[in-house]
Parts: structure tokens; sequence; C-alpha cells
């Protein structure tokens, strides 16, 4: 087992050698990943961590490409996090995020990582969390997290992140797509992009109106923003918006309770991919005759295991 | 669960098609491995940089322009200089046996000529790499 104490004096002092193969070592759950994540954790705040999530092609990548440059002004370390979808029949995955991504930052100011999901069953990969406390111990001011964009599983997104910006194209679809349950209330800013190719007009319409059930009419219009993320028109703007948000709405709290279950939720879904688990449905294969009666007896097995829960 | 194999495609050099390294790095997806595609006209400092970030296994390059001798060697320079180690290094396309020597001399474990099959490439890789992973 490597010295955990020494790589964690190497993150911290922002060796980037040391933060890639951090990265590393948590995503596999190399031996004493635990414990370095377990320093990591108690470290002070400092990261600010936007999402970037939306549906695929509409720009995000791009969009991550123009906000570095802005955010480099007053940023001193700037991380990017871009997840790609693992294919579920080979594991493998094609991480092509970087051609979006200039040549021209400078390597020791911003630290580019493409993850693939891995885990089939959640948008954000479950290593997200603890790669975050990476670059936090490595005092990284700005985190950009570019998720797959895909339905319902990019909710998740939010649990991660201390803001999260939803992507729509206008005349996509988007306008009924975004009011569908759930991505409306996740998202903290809207952006609309691709307002060179499609007349932003329509959506930014239907958004404001949705938003205005809960918001005054001011405050709505400030939580939409329109780009052209391939021209970089609109991007100091917001970028203007970002920082206004991270002074107002401060960090998402740290939250014990709430940080354990969001990482034993990962472990369980995890633990379902794994050996043992599948020997033990084997086992129930044996016993039930449909997947209900086998659910049952699941559920009694950690019924017994944990007690009753209305005790 | 197997360590998944991270790989970085890149081409260094000004030459613009990119279609082989496409195939490449697809042929490698469905071998089951990560695979990290730069772009075109990458420098070989910047493919160092980010093969260090993305912490690859291996960094195969493709040129087809005949540079191959400097822009090659130049990655594995940078590979070095900016601290990047334990990495299998490899390149393909058309180059003349002497010059295969000179680059297996150079850090450069193989050499694929255009048109080897890919899947000869990811065994191979999965040969080199996964006892150092600890995979079986
Ligand atoms: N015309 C135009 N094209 C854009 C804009 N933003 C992105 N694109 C293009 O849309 C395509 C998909 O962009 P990408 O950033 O990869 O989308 P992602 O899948 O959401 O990351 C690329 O060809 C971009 O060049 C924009 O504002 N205007
Ligand atoms: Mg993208």
């Amino acid at each position: 087992m490597e010295d955990i104490d020494q790589l964690l004096q190497k993150i911290r002092s922002q060796n980037m050698a040391a933060i890639a193969h951090a990265i590393t070592l948590v995503e596999n759950r190399d031996d004493g990943y635990l414990t370095l994540l377990d320093k990591l954790y108690n470290l002070p705040r400092h990261s600010f961590v936007v999402g970037i999530t939306g549906a695929p092609g509409s720009g995000k990548s791009t969009f991550v490409n123009q906000l570095v440059p802005q955010a480099l002004e007053t940023q001193k370390k700037v991380a990017v996090i871009a997840i790609d979808p693992s294919s579920r029949f080979t594991g493998g995955a094609l991480l092509g995020d970087r051609i979006r991504f200039s040549d021209a930052f400078p390597f020791d100011r911003v630290f580019f990582r493409s993850l693939a999901s891995r885990s089939s069953l959640g948008a954000v990969s479950s290593a997200l969390f603890s790669i975050l406390q990476i670059f936090n111990g490595a005092l990284f001011d700005c985190i950009f997290v570019e998720s797959v964009g895909a339905g319902q599983n990019d909710l998740d997104i939010k649990d991660y992140v201390d803001m999260v910006l939803l992507f729509l194209v206008s005349g996509m679809g988007d306008e009924v797509q975004c009011m569908k349950a759930g991505i409306m209330e996740i998202a903290d800013l809207f952006v609309i992009n691709k307002i060179d190719l499609y007349p932003p007009a329509p959506l930014f319409l239907a958004l404001l109106n949705h938003l205005s059930l809960h918001l005054s009419s001011e405050t709505a219009q400030s939580r939409i923003v329109q780009t052209d993320a391939l021209h970089n028109t609109g991007f100091t703007e917001l970028w203007h918006t970002i920082e206004n948000f991270r002074q107002t709405c401060r960090y998402q709290k740290r939250s014990l309770e709430k940080d354990t279950a969001l990482l034993l939720k990962n472990e369980v879904e995890r633990l379902f991919t794994e050996k043992h688990i599948q020997k033990k449905l084997q086992e129930l294969l044996s016993l039930g005759t449909s997947p209900y009666q086998m659910v049952e007896k699941m559920q009694k097995l950690l019924e017994e295991m944990l007690g009753d829960p209305h005790d | 669960m197997a360590k998944k194999i991270r790989v970085l495609i890149a081409k260094p050099g000004l030459d613009g098609h990119d279609r082989g390294a496409k195939v490449v790095a697809k042929a490698f997806m469905e071998a089951g491995m990560e695979v990290i595609y730069t772009g075109i006209r990458k420098t070989p400092e910047q493919i160092a940089h980010i093969a260090l970030q993305e912490d690859v296994d291996v960094v195969g390059l493709s040129s087809l322009s005949g540079g191959h001798n400097t822009l090659f060697v130049d990655v594995a320079r940078w590979l070095a200089k900016v601290g990047k180690k334990d990495v299998l290094l490899l390149g393909g396309g058309i180059v003349p046996e002497e010059d295969v020597l000179y680059l297996k001399q150079n850090g450069f474990a193989e050499i694929f000529a255009p048109g080897t099959d890919t899947k000869t490439i990811a065994e191979y890789i999965i040969s080199r790499v996964y006892p150092k992973l600890g995979n079986e």
C-alpha cells in the first residue's frame, strides 16, 4: 500500500500528477482510497462546484470551453470533470469532450479529467463525490462538472454540486421537455444555447411563464441566460451571474447525514454488480417462482438484518 | 470487478485526417477500455500534459505525415519532462523499419503498421497493462 499521507501532502501542494493519480485510486477503489477520502473530507470547503446538464448535443462542452477563460480571470485554479457514458455491453467508453476544449489554457491552472460513468445506474459517476473532495483538497477555486445529459438520471447531479446549469435549445421540443417534473426544480440557471441557429423567444417565454408561477418576474428573468457558445456570445454576463450566485447562495451546506446517505446509496447500487450479490440472486431463484416473490424474500432477509424500521 | 484500462489516442503534428484514429478509438472502447480522444493537431507538450491529467495507462500516437521521428520522440521526452511515468507508449502509421528501431530505443513499446487488426492491438495492450493493474 502506498503512503497515503504523502499522497495527501502532494494533493495539498497542488501536484498535478498526484491529483491525477488520486482520482484513479478513488475510481478503482485501490488500497488506501478510503483513508485518503476520510482525510480529505474533513478539510474546509474551498471549491465552488458548477454542474452542467442538458441533452447531448445541446452544447455543454463547447460552453465549458468558453467559460473557462472567464473563470481564469478571477480564479487561480479551475477544474473540469466531463462525464460520458460507459457502454453497458463492453464496459468501455469513448471520452470525447476534450475535442471541444481549447489547447490554449495553461496546464498548471486548468485540470481537465474525462470520466466514464461506469456504474450503469446513474448518469453521475459514483466516484464523482469523492473526486470533488480531491479537487477541494487541492484548493481548486472553481470546478465545472459536465454530466452525461441523459434524462431523469441527470437529476442526481444536484446532490453533488453547488449550482446547476440546465442547457436547452429552442425549437428542439425543450419547451415541453423542460416542464417535466424534476428537471425544472433542480436548475438554478437556465441556459438557452445556440441562439445563432434557433430564435430563443418561444423557449424564453415558456420558461418565464413557468418560473413566474413561483418567482417575481424580475427574479425569473435573472434565472434565464441566452448564449451562442460557438461564437462566444453572452459569456461575460453569464460568468457574473454565476459569481453573484456564489456570493448570495453560498456553498451548499455540508451535512454528515446527507453525504453519508449519498455515499451509501452509491455503495448499495454498486454492490448489485458484484459477485456475491449475483450469487445471492441465483440462490433466490431457486426459492420463488416470480420476481415479486423473490423480492419479498429479499426484503425479509434485509429486515432480519436491519430490524423493523418502525421500532 | 476488473480495473479499466485508460488509453489516450492523440495525433501530434499538423495533418488533419483522423479517420484512422477514430476507428482505433472505437475498437478499443469495444474491447472494454476507456478511450480519451483529443482531436487533431496537438503538440507533444499538450499530449504529455493531457496524458498526465487523464492518468492514462497507454498513449497511442498516430501519424501519417512522415514527421513521426521527431514528433513521436518529442512526445516521449515531454512525458518524462512532465513526470508522467508508467505509460505504455505506442505508435501507428507508415514507419520505415529503421525508424521503428529508433523509436523503440526512445521509449516506444511497439509501432503498428497501418492495417494492423485493431483486435491484435487491443490484445497486445491488455496483455501488457493487466498485470500492472492487478487484473487477472
Ligand atoms: N451554431 C452553434 N453551434 C453550437 C453552439 N454550441 C454548441 N454548438 C455545436 O453543437 C455541437 C455539439 O456541441 P457539444 O458542446 O459537443 O454538446 P454536448 O454534447 O452538450 O457537450 C458541436 O458541433 C458544437 O460546435 C452554439 O451556440 N451555436
Ligand atoms: Mg459534451
